[in-house]
């Protein structure tokens, strides 16, 4: 009978892979309890992704540093990893359009980037043709129809850095200090947007995106500097809408919340074009949830495949608003907002960070 | 076979140049560990610390530490581990294995734990606060798990399954 003691099992534990813990897991009930008691739910999440304009793809990056040292599960994982996603297929395609479009635009050849990227890198990323360049590309520039020229003067200029080189000092103050949000804010809407115009009228998406973003790395930035004891290291997400594969970067709104979010939460609800029915049901049904795994912290959750990371108790709320046709769902907002805030207020949630924000600016935040 | 430990590298026998700690082992062996590799026990840092040990005289003229966990093979081994990382830069999170072995030194590490699954030299490992050990032997019994399957493990470490069948089934 092995006996270790229990440094030495948490280091161990956090030697394994997922697939590995979710094996060790299924020997004894010790190990079992174990690995649940430590919130490394196996074959969850493995990091975060490393996604967005390139100039917050720093931010990440330096973030996912930090991130890895409280969460043993992605801490010995790679540090750009994709979580699968249904469109898939899709994004190929796009990335080959954007490819394209970057060399046209940019004049940026190819071979000099691939050089660039290869030499530098540390072995995990390692390109070694177009395709898998445009992957890592799409990983580090923004998917949608962002500023290529500017994404990719910072990207090359930084690509070693992101792939291979971690970053000697982090201060997330300075970080925050986003001299971009200014440039987001205030820039044209590329030309290849134009068709897309009409859908997505009044979305200032990336300032939006910065926004929310700017937000919740504000919070996890204070979070992560708290003492570890009174770290709560979950909290529910609620994403409201945007959450269909479209490729005007809505997409990556949500995959963004599903990976980033993942990583740190432990679930979320994504309610895109529901019926408000559905919607209410959805949120109490997560609610419920919670609730309950706060009352037995150390027992699986019930649904362990709608949790990400579920063992932890209740923390802070989020709630995005995110939408992009004001009058078809501002009544549904405001009522799910109305529903949360109500259900915050009578005490299930410990403690909570409400936030709300939405695209139109007539509407307030609330 | 059991160490010979009145030859070992840690015996009492070593010259008396040397600055040498003294050790009892839970056996009443008595063992010597030269400073710069007893150094890398945290324990040994911290008693010299509490008893204001910090010149080579007070480390000769010192009572042997006793080790009341220790067995006397274990801490052969731990004195062979010593012995051999001595010259190393102090012990930091991550960086310390990553960057400073070199490939010699990391072949012996393998050799030297890759037999072993003693459970008293993790033990010694973490009662005496070695961190550099401690951090091998994480990657060794880590090795040990990854890949394999329930059975495997369970047959490698004698472990008994106490899951019900309806258990089983519900974790699949």
């Amino acid at each position: 009978m092995l006996r270790l003691p229990e440094q030495l099992i948490a280091d161990v534990l956090d030697r394994l892979e997922p697939d590995d813990l979710a094996t060790l897991q299924r020997t004894t009930k010790g190990f079992r309890h174990i690995i649940l008691r430590r919130g490394l739910f196996p074959g969850r999440v493995r990091a975060l992704y490393i996604h967005g304009t390139a100039a917050k793809v720093k931010q990440k990056k330096e973030l996912t540093l930090q991130i890895k040292k409280y969460h043993p599960v992605i801490r010995r994982d790679p540090l750009i990893l994709s979580l699968p996603f249904p469109q898939e297929k899709k994004m190929k395609n796009e990335e080959h359009t954007r490819w394209r479009r970057l060399k046209r635009n940019v004049g940026l050849k190819k071979q000099r980037l691939l050089k660039l990227v290869t030499r530098k890198s540390d072995g995990r990323a390692m390109l070694t043709d177009g395709r898998q360049l445009g992957r890592v590309i799409s990983r580090i520039t923004h998917i949608g129809w962002c500023r290529y020229s500017m994404c990719f003067k910072y990207l090359f200029r930084n690509v070693p850095r992101f792939l291979g080189g971690r970053p000697d000092c982090f201060d997330l103050n300075e970080e925050f200090s986003i001299p971009l949000q200014h440039d987001f804010q205030r820039s044209r809407r590329p030309r290849e947007v134009k068709g897309y115009r009409r859908q997505c009228e009044g979305w200032p998406g990336k300032a939006l995106i910065w926004r929310i973003e700017t937000r919740f790395y504000e919070w996890l930035s204070e979070f992560i500097q708290r003492p570890k004891e009174s770290r709560r290291p979950g909290f529910l997400y609620i994403f409201v809408g945007k959450g269909s594969p479209h490729r005007d970067g809505h997409d990556i709104f949500s995959k963004r919340i599903q990976a980033g979010v993942a990583a740190h939460l432990p679930a979320f609800v994504q309610i895109d074009w529901p019926q408000e029915s559905e919607a209410v049901a959805k949120i109490r049904k997560a609610f419920d949830r919670y609730v309950a795994l706060r009352e037995q912290p150390y027992r699986e959750p019930p649904e362990l495949h709608n949790l990400w990371r579920g063992k932890y108790e209740l923390g802070p709320l989020c709630v995005c608003r995110f939408y992009r046709e004001v009058g078809r769902s501002s009544g549904l907002t405001l009522m799910l907002t109305g529903h949360i805030q109500q259900i915050c207020k009578s005490g299930a949630v410990g403690y909570n960070i409400v936030f709300s924000l939405m695209e139109d600016a007539d509407e307030k935040q609330t | 076979m059991a160490p010979n430990f009145e030859e070992a590298p840690g015996s009492s026998k070593r010259l008396k140049e040397e600055i040498l700690y003294r050790f009892h082992s839970k056996e009443g062996h008595e063992f010597t560990m030269e400073k710069a590799a007893a150094e890398l026990s945290g324990v040994v840092k911290q008693i010299s610390q509490d008893l204001g040990i910090d010149d080579d005289e007070s480390i000769r003229n010192m009572k042997p530490i006793p080790l009341i966990n220790v067995s006397s093979e274990a801490f052969h081994y731990v004195v062979k581990w010593c012995e051999q990382h001595k010259t190393m830069p102090p012990w930091e999170q991550d960086k310390w294995w990553l960057n400073e072995r070199d490939e010699e030194m990391k072949k012996w590490e393998n050799e030297f734990l890759g037999g072993l699954t003693s459970e008293q030299l993790f033990d010694a490992a973490n009662y005496m606060d070695i961190k550099c050990l401690l951090d091998k032997c994480a990657e060794t019994v880590a090795g040990m798990i990854k890949g394999k399957s329930v059975e495997e493990i369970r047959e490698i470490w004698e472990l008994e399954n106490d899951f019900t069948p309806e258990e089983e089934e519900a974790m699949k």
